[in-house]
């Protein structure tokens, strides 16, 4: 199993259980956790965290019917599958907080709208192409280092 | 005991001098393998309750229940599948968490003595020095030990993690937390002023203020029905009368509305955010805000002007 690093911050406002799921969420966005890799017991998580074990069944319940994991009998809780891009809150979010503060600064510096998205066009593409060159480089794919 | 409720009261109504209600009319439902936490300020009347639901005080009206049983007279062996910590508990003086554990032991079929033993020593407690020798900390450490470790079906818990230093308190969680790992079907009623811990382990929890039930809700149900909401109004000033649903509270600043509203569904604020000259934003609240909002709530529509010593006392007090 993938060791895993959740937190739970029991002021910020959001239920626990909701915070466990985004940050299941978080792991397979970001793609530390891949289809088929194994989620923490129940028991286990509930015991880290210092949290409800009722709380944990809860969000793995919740991941299940979104259909982001499985539970199998017995065996665990697994990923099942790559996230639609709308089951992304946490992506979002963060996306949306630097959208605002780049809407802010350019019209602070009085940049239109269509130059200011022109530039993160540029950007884009930039980062494409030196994502192509990087992965030429490697000699490794690098879904090689998952554990077996 | 019946299925589907573990503790239970109806009208339930105590005053210890005229005009002085201590519990007023508390209706109460906890289903069992239910974590439920009473929350609220000093004198509102929780520790009355849990009394009140231990037999260990009469009703002036109404009933209370545990496991279908009125413990004001209920037979005494009922009371081996109770657990109760008071908020003073008083252990004998002279016994040691080793004799504690022999004397106990005896009421609880499933008193496990090795493993009394290791738990004390997890715990960093001496099994030998009499109770009297102890702490005022330790001595309600080990009133809790003995109260978990004889597994009982309902437990209540009074201010439990009082006295206690921060190692402890959450040592005593994942105690909690492993007890009903191995036991979900017991019922945790706990009254507490450490919202944050509450807030890891309860499933419900319950506003008391002045001997009322104020509120009794899902946990989780009402951290997402509780929103603080920020309208931004095209112009310099908002509309008169604004109202959004739910709303409980309102600020107003020149454009900017500020309230905080219990919503119905995440789609109550649909017809607002629609509009595109209004910029609509929702904010979570953590249990000890709504815990203040729905407190200040009641404090503002009461005859009684406490207004002024609301929120600065309670958020320098033991709130956390």
């Amino acid at each position: 199993m993938k060791p895993l690093f959740y937190q739970i911050d029991p002021h910020s406002g959001l239920p626990v259980y909701r915070q466990v799921m985004d940050q299941t969420k978080h792991y397979i966005a970001s793609g530390a956790l891949v289809t088929g890799d194994q989620l923490p017991s129940i028991r286990d998580l509930a015991t880290r965290l210092s949290v409800n074990p009722a709380t944990i069944v809860k969000a793995y319940n919740e991941l299940q019917n979104e259909g982001v994991m499985e539970i199998k009998q017995g065996k665990g809780a697994f990923v099942s599958q790559g996230l639609p891009e709308k089951e992304i809150p946490s992506r979002r979010l963060q996306v949306s907080r630097i959208a605002r503060q780049l809407a802010v600064e350019s019209q602070q510096l009085g940049m239109p709208l269509d130059e200011t998205m022109g530039l993160v066009e540029d950007q884009w593409i930039a980062l494409g192409n030196e994502q192509m060159l990087t992965q030429k480089k490697k000699s490794f794919p690098s879904k090689s280092a998952r554990s077996v | 005991m019946s299925g589907l409720v573990s503790i239970e009261s109806a009208n339930l109504t105590k005053s210890f001098a005229p005009g002085r209600v201590a519990v007023s009319s508390l209706d109460l439902r906890i289903a069992p393998g239910t974590v439920y936490g009473l929350l609220g300020r000093n004198g509102a009347g929780k520790s009355t309750a849990l009394r009140l639901f231990m037999g260990l005080l009469r009703p002036d009206q109404g009933s209370a229940k545990i496991l279908g049983h009125d413990l004001w007279q209920a037979d005494r062996s009922l009371r081996s599948r109770i657990g109760y910590v008071a908020q003073r508990q008083l252990l004998p003086g002279r016994m040691s968490l080793e004799d504690l554990g022999r004397y106990v032991g005896r009421f609880h079929e499933d008193w496990d003595h090795q493993k009394w033993h290791l738990l004390v020593k997890r715990w960093a407690m001496d099994l030998k020095v009499a109770i009297g020798m102890m702490s005022g900390g330790e001595q309600r450490k080990a009133a809790l030990l003995l109260a978990i470790h004889a597994m009982p079906q309902v437990l209540i818990l009074d201010e439990p993690a009082a006295g206690l230093d921060s190692v402890a308190r959450r040592e005593l969680l994942n105690l909690l937390i492993e007890m009903i790992q191995l036991r979900p079907e017991t019922t945790l009623l706990i009254s507490t002023h450490h919202i944050g811990d509450l807030a890891r382990i309860a499933q419900e929890v319950g506003i008391m203020d002045r001997g009322r039930l104020l509120r009794t809700a899902q946990l989780d149900d009402l951290q997402e029905r509780m929103k603080k909401v920020q309208v931004v109004f095209p112009g310099n000033e908002a509309p008169a009368g604004f109202k959004l649903p739910g709303m409980i509270r309102m600020k107003s600043v020149g454009p900017v509305v500020t309230a905080v509203c219990e919503l119905d569904s995440v789609h109550s604020l649909e017809q607002w955010r629609l509009q595109s000259q209004l910029r609509v934003q929702t904010f979570p609240l953590s249990l000890e805000e709504i815990f203040l909002e729905l407190f200040e709530n009641t404090q503002g529509r009461s005859e009684v002007d406490e207004a002024s010593r609301g929120r600065e006392k309670i958020s320098g007090g033991t709130y956390e």
